[in-house]
């Protein structure tokens, strides 16, 4: 752990082949110390460089694939508090399919599964993963199970049995699609190691505690396996609650290299009430787990779950942005009022929310401002007369209102002298400050 | 080798605020590590729940909120007894959002007679909130000052417009501010920084960095909360070592996707509205909240039972639904045993009362509760005494002490704690020179020089000592020049693209 881009420089071939796919060897050797290439891509380097740069070159939190064409990821995330840096692979939605559950039940789930989408600024929020648990302990109706699934085209799965028999039986039909083993445990340890390896899959363990968790997961990296996911045992709210924090802060501080995979946690087991449930999976979101299984899924409480999770994995650094155009609200007409905002996510919600709760049909322009708030972009001259004048008039809003009027916000007020230059045929109308006042203002706008 | 989780150096701890009201105290903060990290800090007082009444007619309101509370619609005391009284607020937190000039602009006389009628209704505090408009609130929290006297209240917002005016009030009547700044670490600092130079005592403030609901930018609210705590509990910035307090439960149910109807993607509108709240008020828990301003009576029993399952105190019991309980049995007889709070029971409770009825647990708690405060309740036959006693018995033998009450939980803990032998620590940096040797006994330590050779440095040879008393330079900042002089130069956050974190900066401001 710790070296710098120049020390592994030293130990690489200096040939700029490029075959790493990266221009130069410095720029590699950078790359690497950055976790954000692997060893391997190097053709050229010697074993003994190997063996030097293996420890140093590896992500503290090992990145999990699951899937094959279409998959999921988990894992390689770098700080403990997500202002750090920014937290990178969403934790995983997974809904749990038991084969001791009735046909209405299954086609429920999966249903709701493929269904519930949503999409929230540009991105399509949904769930993620299918757990399928071998719940009655039997090989064919697990099976069955499998196959149902798989051929409703999911493709990003989990198989959960306690048998390392059924799992082997279940792996003959899924391997191609790369599923999750679940999971490894101290009895049959050997057993899944070897055909997760075999079959070149990634494998979860269970421990009764992180104790057992690193002696298993140290024994199967010595058996050359790598793609490992972690479950610590605990069910107790604050218990795993812990396990999370105290695994994160092992692999991130102490560098306990057996703790350096994603964990996976599950809701479904730690309560019946599907609210209570909902705050325990917002909790893991918050709180560090790669996956997290559902007992089902309603928009009702995933929806609130998906935008959490995305208000959480958001770049701090990246400010969300909306796409410039025109918003119809409350089906407008060629009389209903013109108003313009930035593009940031944030206004546009409050922005286009309270339009919206004051039921007066309006046209909302928002223009890009790179993602920055009124009174920000303002200062940085991102939302001044000219900029404003010129999408107007491409807009294409001239075509769809009758009236020349426009409403600026009423931090960017200082512009309407300039804006009044630059469009000379409308009246420029100064609106509220704040969000929370648009209704009123619209009620009696004229 | 057992597992033992890599330790984290804090220096600091989170002030314990006390709200009072009629000898009934409500203390808030206190904890010397990250939210409900109980592995290696304490826990001494759990974060509280406050119950939100507006002084106006929700008309505006999502319908799922006004079903609970549809008894007490346009009355504010009504409302605020019913908080109290049947969802159990720790605290009542009255919104005066009728004085806003840009709505009904109620005059501050007005309010302030709303606000004194709340505060004689109940006997838990109060924190009295207005519209953040900053010059009518400096108005209105003037004259709630004036009508509070005499009982501690809690005013807010303070903004860095008003907090002269408020702070003024606030001292002169002995009430609290909840110091208000959006959404930015160093704001929310140089208004603690203010009003200390103003003359409140650091007793009486509460922070409010600004709450953004789910969707509607909480992970601003989560990141400044998570680096105003770590300021706090690692950097030891006493500025911002304040308890926190989210006022969340507008900015959730005034959003859209709160208030739309049922729908097939978006499920049920009622269930929907309470799991945004109750994941909203969730998300900044983890963060760092201690007082949660909240509203549906759902979302405030599911996230009551979460801080006690995340905090490992047994659940509270409702007495709402023991009432109901009671009138079920119609001639049921008075008279039952003290229970300590916090015992789980499993029980038939037909069995005891020689009534046709099966509750299940928590429930005989409740009734329990409901005949101490004497609101009818329930009796029991003298054969149902006897083996209600005997079951009694036999429970509380069971209970372990940890959770019998939030209070006595977390003295016992203490008391087993004390009991323990603290572990001898071995420093593997430093080791005690040899007494009978008259060389000294170096350390050293490999080291890579700038080109990658191996190198040894001679070790400290002195033991790291440790001060008697922490020196801190800011106290002796004097006056406000000074202290101006020291915002410009001093510990500041800054953002950069690289890093979001917090620098000293190089530069003067």
């Amino acid at each position: 752990m710790g070296l710098t881009g120049i020390q592994i420089f030293k130990l690489l071939p200096k040939t700029n082949c490029a075959e790493c796919g990266v221009p130069t060897c410095l720029a590699f050797a950078m790359k690497l110390a950055a976790g954000q290439a692997e060893l391997e891509s190097c053709p050229y380097v010697s074993d003994e460089a190997k063996a030097q740069l293996a420890e140093a070159s590896a992500p503290p939190i090992r990145p999990v694939v699951i899937g094959s064409d279409d998959v999921f990821k988990c894992g390689g995330e770098t700080v403990q508090f997500r202002h750090e840096k920014t937290f990178v692979n969403p934790a995983g939605i997974a809904v749990l399919i038991a084969d001791d559950m009735n046909d209405d039940d299954v086609e429920g789930r999966l249903k709701r599964f493929q269904e519930l989408k949503y999409e929230r600024v540009g991105l399509i929020l949904k769930p993620d993963l299918v757990a399928l648990q071998n719940t009655s302990g039997n090989k064919d109706k697990f099976l069955s199970l499998i196959k149902k699934v798989m051929d409703a085209g999911i493709k990003k799965i989990i198989l959960m049995s306690d048998k390392a028999e059924n799992l082997q039986a279940a792996s003959e039909i899924a391997a191609p699609i790369r599923p999750l083993l679940y999971a490894a445990t101290k009895e049959n340890v050997d057993a899944l190691g070897k055909l997760a390896k075999e079959k070149n899959l990634p494998l979860a363990v269970k421990g009764k505690d992180i104790d057992e968790v690193m002696e298993l997961t140290t024994k199967l990296t010595e058996m050359g396996l790598k793609d490992l996911v972690i479950d610590s045992g605990s069910r107790a709210l604050n218990k795993v609650f812990t396990d999370q924090v105290s695994i994160r802060r092992a692999a991130l501080v102490g560098g306990v290299r057996a703790l350096g995979f994603p964990t996976i946690a599950f809701p479904c087991e730690m309560s019946k009430d599907l609210l209570e449930e909902s705050l325990i999976a917002s909790t893991m979101v918050s709180k560090y787990a790669g996956i997290m299984v559902l007992s089902d899924l309603q928009g009702e409480s995933l929806f609130p779950l998906l935008v959490q999770r995305m208000n959480i994995y958001t770049d701090p650094q990246r400010p969300m942005a909306t796409s410039q155009g025109i918003y119809e609200i409350n089906l407008p007409t060629e009389n209903s009022p013109v108003l313009i905002t930035s593009n940031f996510s944030l206004t546009y919600f409050i922005v286009s929310g309270e339009v919206e709760n004051s039921r007066v049909p309006s046209w909302l322009l928002v223009l890009d401002t790179e993602g920055l708030s009124v009174l920000t972009s303002w200062a940085a001259g991102k939302f001044s007369a000219d900029r404003i004048a010129l999408f107007l008039k491409k807009s294409g809003i001239l075509d769809k209102v009758k009236h020349r009027k426009l409403v600026i916000p009423g931090y960017a007020a200082s512009i309407s002298g300039e804006l009044e230059e630059e469009l000379p045929d409308w009246e420029i109308q100064i609106g509220p400050r704040e969000g929370a006042h648009i209704p009123a203002y619209l009620k009696t706008w004229h | 080798m057992a597992f033992k989780i890599p330790t984290l150096a804090y220096t600091g701890s989170i002030r314990p605020i006390t709200l009072e009201k009629n000898g009934k105290k409500v203390i808030v903060g206190g904890g010397d590590s990250y939210p409900f990290y109980a592995f290696e800090g304490e826990i001494p007082h759990v974060p509280k729940i406050a119950i939100q009444v507006p002084d106006f007619t929700p008309e505006e309101w999502a319908d799922a909120c006004l079903e609970p509370y549809k008894d007490v619609l346009g009355n504010p005391v009504g409302w605020a007894k019913k908080a109290q009284d049947v969802y159990k607020a720790d605290i009542i937190f009255l919104w005066l959002k009728s004085t806003d000039p840009n709505g009904l602009n109620r005059s501050a006389d007005e309010a302030a007679e709303t606000a004194k009628q709340v505060l004689e209704a109940i006997d838990i505090p109060l924190i009295v909130w207005g519209s953040t408009n900053v010059e009518k609130d400096a108005e209105v929290l003037r004259k709630v000052a004036m009508a509070c006297s005499g009982k501690k209240v809690a005013l807010g917002p303070v903004q860095e417009g008003n907090h002269k005016q408020i702070g003024a009030q606030a001292l002169a009547y002995n009430h609290m501010v909840v110091a208000s700044s959006p959404i930015d670490i160093n704001l929310a600092k140089q208004l603690n920084i203010l009003l200390g130079n103003l003359g409140v005592p650091p007793e009486n403030i509460l922070i409010d960095p600004t709450t953004g609901a789910i969707g509607y930018g909480i992970e601003y609210s989560y990141s400044v909360m998570e680096r105003i705590r770590q300021a706090a509990l690692t950097q030891q910035d006493e500025k911002l070592q304040f308890p926190m307090i989210s006022n969340l439960a507008d900015e959730v149910w005034k959003t859209k996707e709160a208030k739309l109807a049922d729908n097939p993607l978006m499920g049920k509108a009622l269930n929907r509205g309470v799991t945004l709240e109750a994941m909203t008020a969730v998300t900044l828990l983890l963060a760092g909240a201690d007082i949660l301003v909240m509203r549906h009576p759902k979302a405030i029993e599911s996230v009551r039972n979460y801080i006690a399952d995340m905090s490992g105190v047994s659940r509270p019991a409702l007495v709402a639904v023991s009432k109901e309980v009671s009138k079920a049995v119609p001639g049921a007889v008075a008279a039952v045993a003290n229970l300590p709070r916090g015992i789980k029971l499993d029980i038939d409770i037909a069995k005891i009362m020689n009534a046709p009825l099966t509750v299940g647990s928590d429930h005989v708690l409740a009734l329990v509760k409901v005949s101490e405060e004497g609101e009818g309740g329930i009796t029991l036959s003298p054969d149902a005494v006897k083996t209600f006693s005997a079951f009694l018995e036999a429970k509380k033998a069971e209970v372990q002490p940890a959770v019998v009450s939030e209070e006595a939980g977390v003295k016992e803990k203490k008391k087993k704690k004390a009991k323990e032998v603290p572990p001898v620590k071995i420093l593997d940096s430093w080791a005690a020179p040899d007494d009978n040797i008259g060389e000294f006994n170096y350390q050293k330590e490999k080291k890579q020089d700038f080109s990658g050779k191996q190198v040894e440095l001679l070790g400290a040879s002195y033991e790291a000592g440790t001060p008697e008393r922490k020196e801190d330079w800011r106290q002796k900042l004097r006056d406000k020049e000074e202290m101006i002089q020291y915002l410009k130069t001093g510990l500041r956050y800054w953002y950069s693209a690289e890093v979001y974190g917090s620098e000293k900066r190089k530069t003067p401001a």
